[in-house]
């Protein structure tokens, strides 16, 4: 059993491309349900949102499994395959749990610490889930997945200051005023980008809002979606009397508020603290308001600016980060290694339980017309005596699987026992075992789920499929 | 006596390791070191407060008399603050910076063991103690203001310059330190006020006429009228921000000149022990 994971993101593919491989929920639900009837899938689960679409799959064979999933993307996005491969990249084993570790961390995001993949990536599980995708080993990995990104979350600041301008102005208004909620908000100029400030500033608690605009009537519908109070330009002084943050974007090409204008209006203002923010260009506020007392004044570059300081803070915090993953790396990779012991121990038990079988027949032979109670005594304890024999060879496998050569020690296990000298064998019989489980279960689900649709797929697939192993 | 000395060491140790825990927080900010360091000035705190109990049980009289009760007082005072401003508004760089200072008084103090020694049968009495408890709490109080207007000035700074560092990220917006500056303030002048009329009231009493001619008075009656400055402006004249800032570090300065040198070196009356 392998992890893989192969896909393609913003970095690798162009925007041309990955469109035609963001699925819709439905195409999802079709193509895991396809995935799902593969003999050598086990479990798969679809991460595709605008800026990525990846297939992280649990297979037999990695070389027959890159190649299924190389033809079966390109086929899903009607593209050839050669034009998918050159923009995708694969990821197998302890890489690929990395990758996806990352990814939900936020850290493969084109916005560095993005939370939002965190959700897509929950739903991502929950789908596969839904549909009977996911066993063991994928329910435990995306669980770890979930909590990396939430532990990133809660223990570095990463996703905690603004990247964008207009949350860039809270940010600073923040730093100005301890509490936004009972501040007074004037708008001058009613264009989209202050509107967008505005509406954050709104949300964070400045909740007062005048509007002053050149033609009342635009400012009258900005105010209205404020609840707030439309003005005319010519009262900007009495506006700017009563306001604590001032946004400003209008088309004007000289200055709309002078530094001496509001010099005068601070006095009266008793140096209340007053918060400029321009977002105009040509610039609507003089750029001298910035050396008066009590008055603060940035434009758009300078939001630029503390946005740009913003992603250097996150990729300080990004390093954390890394630490964090390196340790639930570590605990999953110790979790995998004790998933590869469960087939031998359940290969050792099996062959006591044979052994005990035959003994008891054979006994049953020699002793006919022993009662029920001698015959429920006999199978008691020799039951006892494979089970104690067997008790610490289990304890002892269960911690050599998590010691470094665990592999050369699972191997001498097997000889000793002489159990499936081979572990890939033992593997495939358990692979093939699961497969078969899964089936009836997915028959058993395909009944409940009358809805599903497996037509389309299943026709798109219709031709013969170049990995002949890998026919459903 | 020797008991409280080696309680002592274990407050100097606690204090550097807080201190050192903060330094850590304040290079790399974590959470898991400011929450240690949180709770070893809290340990630093208790130590502070049962060297002080022990020491008034054993001394019989409250310990403010030389300079080593008095920093001892001083230091616990600020840390007492510390703990509270930090409980209630979460500024864990505010205290840092107070733990410092604490730190440095207690050190201090490291080179001035002799303090231990006991004051003559006049210094004593209940309204001398007040006197010298409200002096420290008043000083404490300016200390606070300090510290929070030099974080205002700074971060004041920071954004007319437009400079936007990791440290900037940590300081608390420039209306709260402003409030918080005017807080201790408010605190401060009127409890300097009392203390400088009672200590003239003892005075008085002890030997019939009032000491107008010390450094301490003199000095102390330069603070009040600065302090006295900051709360008209502030308060008739709607005055806020870096100005007042600038006046609360000057003010700060005359404290330590009033409580070091004038204690040490000028007052003829006010020496230390």
């Amino acid at each position: 059993m392998h992890i893989m994971v192969i896909g393609l993101n913003y970095r690798t593919a162009p925007v041309e491309l990955r469109e035609k491989f963001s699925l819709s929920e439905t195409a999802q639900r079709e193509a895991l349900t396809y995935l799902h009837g593969t003999r050598s899938i086990l479990e798969s689960v679809i991460v595709s949102t605008c800026n990525r679409t990846e297939i992280y799959a649990l297979v037999t064979s990695l070389h027959a499994g890159t190649e299924f999933f190389q033809w079966f993307l390109a086929r899903l996005a009607g593209v050839d395959r050669d034009s998918f491969t050159s923009h995708s990249y694969i990821y197998t084993g302890s890489d690929a749990v990395r990758h996806l570790f990352r990814v939900s961390a936020g850290l493969d995001s084109m916005v560095l610490g993005e939370t939002q993949i965190l959700g897509q990536v929950r739903n991502s599980y929950q789908l596969a889930h839904e549909l009977g995708c996911i066993g063991s080993i994928f329910h435990t990995l995306f669980r770890k997945a979930v909590e990396v990104g939430k532990r990133a979350h809660t223990e570095t600041q990463i996703g905690q200051n603004a990247v964008s301008v207009s949350y860039a102005a809270v940010e600073l208004a923040k730093k100005i005023f301890s509490e936004l909620s009972g501040k007074t908000m004037l708008i001058i100029g009613a264009g989209k980008m202050s509107e967008l400030t505005a509406k954050h500033l709104n949300a964070n608690g400045a909740t007062k809002v005048l509007v002053a605009n050149r033609t009342y009537e635009r400012a009258q519908e900005l105010a209205d979606r404020f609840f707030g109070q439309a003005l005319d330009l010519g009262r900007l002084d009495m506006a700017l009397q009563e306001a604590d943050i001032v946004i400003s974007s209008t088309g004007s090409q000289g200055y709309v508020v002078e530094r001496g204008q509001v010099s005068a209006i601070m006095k009266k203002r008793r140096n209340r603290p007053l918060f400029f923010i321009d977002i105009a260009v040509p610039r609507d506020l003089d750029p001298d308001l910035n050396k008066l007392d009590n008055v603060y004044l940035y434009d758009i570059d300078d939001l630029e600016h503390v946005i740009a300081a913003n992603l250097e803070e996150r990729a300080r915090e990004a390093e954390k980060i890394g630490v964090i993953i390196a340790e639930e790396l570590v605990a999953f990779r110790q979790w995998m290694n004790e998933q590869e012991v469960i087939p031998l121990i359940t290969a050792m038990r099996g062959k006591g339980i044979a052994i005990q079988e035959s003994v008891m027949d054979s006994l049953l032979n020699k002793l006919p017309g022993l009662s029920e109670r001698e015959q429920k005594i006999l199978q008691k304890h020799t039951m006892s005596i494979v089970n104690q024999l067997l008790r610490d060879p289990i304890v002892q496998l269960k911690q050599m699987a998590t010691e470094a050569d665990a592999a050369k020690n699972m191997d001498m296990a097997c000889r000793l026992f002489g159990i499936q000298p081979d572990g890939e064998t033992a593997k495939a019989s358990e692979s093939d075992e699961r497969a078969a489980a899964q089936t009836q279960e997915k028959l058993q689900s395909a009944k409940d789920r009358s809805s599903f649709e497996l037509g389309r797929l299943s026709s798109l697939f219709g031709e013969a499929c170049p990995v002949t192993t890998l026919s459903p | 006596m020797i008991d409280s000395l080696r309680l002592y060491d274990w407050i100097t140790f606690f204090y550097a390791v807080s201190v050192f825990l903060y330094f850590i927080d304040f290079i790399q900010p974590s959470r898991r070191a400011n929450r240690y360091a949180f709770w070893t000035l809290a340990v630093v705190w208790g130590l502070q407060t049962i060297f002080f109990i022990e020491r008034m049980r054993a001394l019989n009289y409250v310990p403010v008399f030389t300079t080593f009760e008095a920093t001892i007082f001083f230091a616990w005072l600020l840390n007492t603050f510390a703990l509270i401003i930090n409980y209630l508004y979460k500024m864990e760089l505010f205290t840092f910076l107070v733990n410092i200072i604490g730190f440095a008084f207690v050190a201090f103090d490291i080179f001035a063991r002799k303090g231990a020694t006991q004051l003559s049968a006049p210094m004593q009495g209940d309204l001398l103690v007040i006197h010298v408890s409200m002096a420290l709490i008043s000083y404490a109080a300016f200390s606070l203001a300090c510290i929070v207007s030099i974080m205002y000035l700074f971060q004041h700074y920071m954004l007319k310059l437009k400079k936007w560092t990791p440290f900037f990220r940590r300081l608390p917006a420039l209306e709260r330190l402003d409030n918080l500056s005017f807080q201790m303030v408010k605190l401060g002048f009127p409890t300097l006020l009392i203390a400088m009329i009672l200590g003239a009231i003892w005075y008085r009493v002890v030997f019939g006429h009032f000491l107008w001619l010390d450094a301490k008075p003199l000095v102390s009656l330069l603070l009040l009228i600065v302090y006295g400055v900051y709360l008209y402006l502030r308060v008739v004249l709607g005055w806020a921000g870096r100005r007042l800032a600038w006046l609360n570090v000057l003010g700060f300065c005359i404290v330590i000149v009033n409580y070091v040198l004038v204690g040490k070196f000028m007052s003829n009356f006010h020496k230390w022990g």
